[in-house]
């Protein structure tokens, strides 16, 4: 019998690469070819991961990230400087306002408390609001206009971009752009942004995500079809791809919950390879940018990708 | 990937209304039934006399094996992996999910126990049970043989790795109705096709680069052996990815037939990959999506395992059918006119995730399904399947107005929104708004029944 034996690996060439964003002292993007796919691109561009601090802690907000943080969780300024000696690549801060009563007042504060963080640290910054878009579409413009060099802001959605994106453009920021799990709305999108006068290479798509077991598997297959289409010449996909993963995976039982049954395992392990896995399986799935929250599953997953980037 | 039935009537005289069409020789009604009947591969495509060439070649080309389909372990309920024919799972479904293994030395102080805790390891997961599927044995000690045939007796699916032939081939002897799949390091393809042929087992078939993989396969090929499974040894992190890439590559889209079987992924292969437990499932989650069939770890850890279960289920689930549930009212313990009423979705994992609270809380409870095209709250609430005439219709139409008295509906704390809506809808019915998240769940029914006894 004859056997064809003679092996040439299957490289593949994508002529488009994923848009390149300036972050401010770092980029995101820029490769040809999906993650991890070293010999296939041209640019070879690591995955990044953002250290999400949040300015309000939510009373049911998991015990293992307070124990980390210690009192200084409660502090968003404090926060931010014990992040500083961590190794973090960028810092998310999430401006989660709480007291929706006098929605003013709050901006005020986190306007103060930006203005604070923007001198203790000269780390790449992701500005987030708080995904209830009337508050966003009055927060958001407001972190724009306060923030003195160039941040990423968002996310900004179909139903509040018009009252935010222009203001975000004109302060030079660049933009995230949260669609639904939906690859048609997230192509849509990313033209209405730019019909705006909003400049492609400063839009990064967050697709949305859900926790590992909790709707994970469709973020995962969104993510590798905006991927694909980008590689394959859609200039209106290859941004970089933002995914929260952090949020996701603390929202879960298995990361808060010492009540589960004993096939669960021990608390912390799980808890931390709960988020850690939500973030390699959207790296491997084409993401560019995770966001998370426990600085042990950070090590951990920024470890991986050290390694597996070299 | 496989033609489907509509793909193979475009070729036949049917579709072109020749006036062969629906000639019937084939022994089917039409063409079009001929063409589903050969999709499904339970008719030989001679029957139809009038085959073009065209037909026959794309055929042959299109329903030729990706990658082999290799099953092992107990011969009436073998564990299989491979035969997998997309590179996405938005394509299609994956086919086998991937065998999660872990790795037991025969030397081992606490085998017993050890064997014990693996075989015994089950989680229910979305209506699923989750279990480990498969343990390596390795050879360490003279008691290789005696722990062989126990896990054997087990019959939990089993590797067995040694580095001696004649050790391998004993327990292969004794155990006749087991199939392990055997790895002999350092043996070479023709001593291997040698034991696969005499044994009916599969065998692994490993290299430290892709080339010398091929090499291998080329000569199982030659030796009529294709039960093999392949092992990339001493990988470095920065490569592995890709090269597990390029052998799924080569199988499914260029259908290179010496790499067209299922891959063994040691973590031990896996250069400067420390033995933390965290660290070893972030590998071999990477491994479980990028490409590897079976992933051998070294340790068994319970928060690891349950992780990677869960992703296991969530990457093999098939994305074109969400789990549903059927829409109907769940009784949660010994409920009674007292018993909180809580509404939810039918989305499988929002009903098992809901339901495995109300159980733990210890407080009876009607659990009343919406029918929402099995989808989560908020998804459902989007799409206008959770609204309030929705949840209105289901309250009566399960006549919960006769099964309690209070007449208060715990709604999830997401879609706090309907509440008006609701109550628009169901006048004598108050809305109560629940916790957020599912985790939360106990504590709130508890203050929640605490309330309403104390104002009873
Ligand atoms: C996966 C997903 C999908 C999947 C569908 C999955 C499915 N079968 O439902 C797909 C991709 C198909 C999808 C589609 C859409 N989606 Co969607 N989707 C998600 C995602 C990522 C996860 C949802 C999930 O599976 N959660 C897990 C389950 C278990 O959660 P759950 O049902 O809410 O249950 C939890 C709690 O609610 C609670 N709970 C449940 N019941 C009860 C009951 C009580 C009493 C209590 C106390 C608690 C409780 O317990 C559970 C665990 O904590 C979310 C974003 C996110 N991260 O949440 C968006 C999200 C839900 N989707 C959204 C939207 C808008 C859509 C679309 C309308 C988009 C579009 N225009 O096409 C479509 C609608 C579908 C359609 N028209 O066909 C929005 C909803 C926006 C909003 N807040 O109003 C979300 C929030 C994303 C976003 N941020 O924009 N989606
Ligand atoms: S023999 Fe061929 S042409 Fe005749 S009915 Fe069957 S499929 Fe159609």
């Amino acid at each position: 019998m004859f056997i064809m034996n003679t092996y040439t690996p299957p490289k593949k060439e994508y002529k488009t690469a994923i848009r390149e964003v300036d972050l401010n002292g770092l980029t995101a993007g820029g490769e040809n070819s999906l993650n991890f796919l070293h010999s296939e691109t041209q640019k070879v561009s690591k995955p990044l991961i953002a250290c999400e601090i949040l300015t309000n802690i939510p009373s049911n907000h998991p015990q293992l990230l307070k124990d980390f943080w210690g009192e200084n969780i409660y502090n968003p300024i404090e926060c931010v400087k014990s992040a500083l000696n961590k190794n973090f690549s960028a810092l998310v801060i999430r401006f989660n306002i709480e007291n929706c009563e006098d929605i003013d007042a709050e901006i005020e504060k986190s306007k103060e408390q930006l203005k604070e963080i923007l001198k203790i640290t000269d780390l790449p910054l992701f500005l987030i609001g708080t995904f209830r878009r009337e508050v966003d579409a009055k927060l958001l413009p407001e972190l724009a206009k306060t923030a003195d060099r160039k941040c990423t802001i968002g996310a900004v959605e179909e139903e509040n971009f018009r009252q935010i994106a222009p203001i975000v453009k004109d302060c030079g920021h660049n933009i995230i752009a949260r669609t639904p799990i939906d690859i048609n709305l997230t192509k849509q999108f990313n033209i209405l942004l730019t019909e705006l006068g909003f400049n492609a290479d400063r839009i990064i798509i967050d697709p949305n995500t859900g926790g590992l077991g909790y709707g994970l598997d469709y973020a995962y297959s969104i993510i590798e079809r905006i991927k694909q289409a980008a590689l394959q010449g859609d200039t209106m996909l290859n941004m970089p791809v933002i995914t929260f993963v952090g949020e996701e995976a603390w929202k879960t039982k298995e990361a808060k919950s010492n009540n589960v049954p004993v096939e669960w395992g021990n608390l912390t392990t799980r808890a931390i390879s709960w988020e850690s896995i939500t973030a390699t399986s959207m790296l491997v799935s084409g993401a560019n940018i995770v966001v998370m929250r426990h600085p042990e599953a950070i090590k951990y997953v920024q470890d991986f990708i050290d390694k597996t980037y070299g | 990937m496989k033609l489907t039935g509509l793909q193979i009537f475009k070729y036949l005289p049917g579709s072109k209304k020749e006036p062969q069409a629906n000639c019937k020789k084939c022994g089917f009604p039409t063409c079009m039934a001929f063409a589903m009947k050969l999709a499904k591969n339970e008719v030989p495509i001679e029957k139809c006399e009038h085959i073009t060439d065209e037909l026959k070649s794309i055929f042959e080309e299109a329903s030729q094996i990706q990658q082999a389909e290799i099953p092992f372990g107990c011969a009436k309920n073998p564990v299989k992996i491979g035969n997998e024919t997309v590179m996405f799972r938005h394509d299609k479904k994956f086919v086998n999910p991937t065998c999660i293994a872990v790795k037991l030395e025969s030397s081992d102080e606490n085998f017993d126990e050890k064997l014990n805790k693996i075989l015994n390891y089950s989680v229910e997961r979305v209506g699923e049970d989750l279990k480990i599927s498969t343990l390596a044995l390795f050879d360490t000690d003279k008691t290789f043989e005696e722990k062989a045939k126990k896990v054997a007796k087990s019959k939990l699916p089993m590797i067995l790795v040694s580095e001696n032939i004649e050790k391998t081939t004993k327990i292969l002897d004794e155990i006749k109705d087991f199939k392990p799949l055997i790895y002999i390091e350092n043996s070479s393809p023709e001593e291997l096709a040698e034991i696969e042929k005499k044994y009916n087992v599969p065998v692994v078939s490993s290299g430290s680069s892709i080339e010398e993989l091929v090499n291998n396969s080329a000569k199982f090929i030659e030796n009529k052996t294709q039960n093999i499974v392949l092992n990339l040894k001493n990988q470095s992190q920065k490569s592995l990815i890709e090269n597990l890439t390029y052998i799924r590559r080569s199988a499914i889209e260029n259908k290179f037939k010496p790499l067209g079987f299922p891959v063994i992924q040691f973590t031990k292969d896996i250069a400067d990959l420390s033995q933390d437990p965290i660290e070893q499932g972030i590998w071999t989650s990477v491994l479980l999506c990028k490409y590897a069939n079976i992933i051998v770890l070294e340790h068994f850890d319970e928060a690891i395992i349950y992780s990677l279960l869960t992703l296991r289920q969530n990457i093999y689930t098939d994305p074109e059918k969400p789990l549903q549930i059927e829409a109907k009212l769940y009784p949660i313990g010994e409920t009674d006119e007292n018993s909180p009423v809580i509404v939810t979705t039918n989305f499988a994992l929002t009903y098992f995730t809901v339901v495995g609270e109300i159980e733990a809380s210890n407080i009876p409870s009607y659990l009343a399904i919406t029918p929402s095209d099995g989808m989560s709250v908020l998804t459902a609430w989007s799409a206008d399947k959770f609204n309030g005439e929705i949840i209105a219709k289901t309250i009566k139409t399960y006549g919960l107005e006769e099964l309690v008295k209070h007449k208060k509906l715990i709604i999830p704390g997401y879609v706090s929104s309907l509440k008006e809506e609701i109550e628009d809808e169901l006048p004598d019915w108050e809305v109560i708004i629940g916790a957020n998240e599912a985790v939360d769940i106990v504590d709130f029914l508890r203050s929640y029944q605490k309330q309403q006894l104390l104002n009873l």
